[in-house]
């Protein structure tokens, strides 16, 4: 059977304020992800969008980008999108419906809505539209507010340990040029900033940016065409809309619990070298430490305080900054963990390199739910040799 | 920008039609006998279309909430800060909501009861629950 394989990706100039559009970024970053694998725009046979319904069909962009593919697709999962993306893209390459697959994000900050190439009001899902938006919704700071109180309040998880997470990637952030926040900050420039939805403050907050990433994704065979040597895939799960069916759900858990034993049969948690988590909040960060096993449930503030994650510890975690230091390109945020892992897996990682990385973990999680908390949930294995069957 | 107003959908009519006359409901599958909101297509357990909307006590208790400072629809940027809240009704179901009064989150706690009000929203043509604190 053939094996997908991650040829390379890159990513465009991240910034605050910009003039062009989705598309332009986009194509940006495929024109880039296409100088650091070598691979000719001709060989492009299927591409994945990371975006919302709308603005535009699939087959449409792809045409707008002058691509015709024998294979394409929405990834239309909030900030999973991305990783998603390639799991799909490895799908498509092994059924042998395509053989080079580009899988893309990011736009224009998603409040710029007149520099988005199709300006039309966002898809809002039926529970926003009627039983949200009416009451003047604060967007998701309000729904992760409500998730931190409520796990502040059942496990005593404090303002301190909240604040090492962002103060830890903002360490890292130091060390990426292409991180948009870089200042060195401290637990108590967190404790203090601003309140935005209480218990969230303004450091809680994923900052909207403009870029875009691309990830290449093809078979192992045409990959060993390639200069670059391919980044291989292992476990991957992904869980949509736990505790849907559920009368009360908890809004502390999410469904990172129903693949964690998935995820982690065949790779262990201490076989990790490093781990990229989705990261919109800290809380974000603490909720996946849990879910994940990596503690009890309700542990993961304590998990944090006792654990050294930075760099230098046994288990780094956002070795890039992150995407709260980074910034956020829309749903192409979420391939800031897969980029990072190319990175350490190649040993291209620079002045913040973990010494002889081989394997890593990278996470997805998108939109909040009306009464849960995230509703999707995903993780892959990614790694510097090929994963056993 | 305008305060948006929910839109009827053919399996939500019975639940605007009670809330025009001050009445909170929610479905109830009449084959498994589950009780859920917000309104949705089908029985989210057994998936039958067979639902009546069940009238609520609108009694429950504060499961957690978030204040809202930074509304994303400016229309309601001269209400902020206000309560966002999640609340628990004491029929075993969870819903968003809003105090009816501000002065009620000055010392809101996770667990305080509360007893719903439908008031208008939007246009004023469809009412949603709001919330005040039973002291
Ligand atoms: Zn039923």
């Amino acid at each position: 059977m053939t094996r997908a394989v991650i040829a390379g990706a890159a990513e465009t100039t991240f910034s605050r304020k910009s003039e062009k559009a989705d598309l332009q970024f986009m194509a940006e970053a495929i024109r880039l992800a296409m100088d650091d694998t070598g691979i000719p725009k001709s060989d492009i046979n299927g591409i994945v969008f990371c975006a919302n319904v709308l603005p535009d069909d699939s087959s449409y962009m792809a045409e707008h980008l002058g691509l015709a593919v024998n294979w394409t697709m929405k990834a239309d999962y909030g900030g999973a999108s991305s990783v998603m993306s390639i799991a799909r893209a490895v799908e498509a390459i092994e059924a042998g419906r395509a053989d080079v697959v580009v899988c893309v994000g990011g736009g224009n900050r998603a409040d710029f809505t007149d520099l988005h190439h199709d300006a039309v009001s966002p898809p809002i899902d039926y529970a926003h539209r009627s039983f949200i938006l009416p009451y003047g919704y604060g967007g998701p700071n309000s729904q992760f507010g409500m998730v931190q109180r409520l796990h502040m309040e059942t496990y005593g998880t404090t303002l301190e340990q909240l604040g090492k997470v962002s103060v830890t990637f903002r360490k890292h952030a130091a060390l990426n040029d292409n991180a948009l926040l870089r200042d060195p900050m401290t637990i108590d420039d967190y404790i203090n900033s601003p309140l935005i939805a209480d218990p969230i403050r303004k450091l809680d907050c994923v900052m909207r940016c403009a870029g875009a990433i691309a990830v290449i994704v093809t078979s192992e065979e045409y990959a060993k065409k390639l200069a670059k040597p391919p980044i291989y895939i292992g476990t991957y799960a992904e869980k949509h809309s736990a505790g849907a069916q559920d009368q009360e759900p908890d809004r502390l858990l999410t469904g990172f619990i129903d693949i964690r034993d998935q995820l982690f049969e065949k790779t262990k948690r201490e076989d990790l070298d490093f781990m990229q988590l989705y990261d919109d909040y800290p809380m974000a960060i603490i909720k996946q430490i849990e879910d994940l096993g990596f503690c009890d449930l309700g542990q993961g503030g304590k998990w944090v305080e006792e654990n050294d994650f930075s760099l230098e510890g046994p288990l780094p975690i956002n070795t890039s900054g992150g995407i709260l230091s980074i910034g956020q390109p829309r749903l192409g945020g979420g391939y800031i963990p897969v980029i990072e892992s190319i990175r350490q897996l190649r040993g291209e990682a620079g002045p913040r390199q973990i010494k002889d990385a081989k394997i890593g973990f990278v996470s997805g999680i998108g939109l909040m739910s009306y009464q849960t908390n995230l509703v999707i949930t995903c993780g892959m294995m990614l790694g510097k040799e090929p994963f056993n069957d | 920008m305008t305060r948006p107003t929910p839109k009827t959908v053919p399996w939500d009519r019975d639940y605007w039609a009670n809330g025009e006359k001050g009445i909170l409901s929610a479905q109830r599958c009449q084959d498994c006998d589950r009780l859920w909101y917000y309104p949705k297509p089908v029985c989210p357990t057994c998936m039958s279309e067979n639902f009546i909307y069940e009238h609520l006590s609108g009694a429950g208790e504060i499961y957690t909430f978030s204040i809202v400072r930074r509304p994303e629809n400016p229309s309601f940027v001269d209400e902020a800060p206000y309560a966002f809240i999640d609340v628990r009704l004491d029929e075993g179901i969870r819903l968003l909501s809003r105090l009816v009064d501000e002065a009620d989150a000055a010392d809101l706690q996770i667990g305080d009861r509360v007893q719903a009000e439908m008031l208008p929203v939007g246009d004023g043509t469809k009412f949603l629950p709001y919330f005040r604190k039973v002291r």
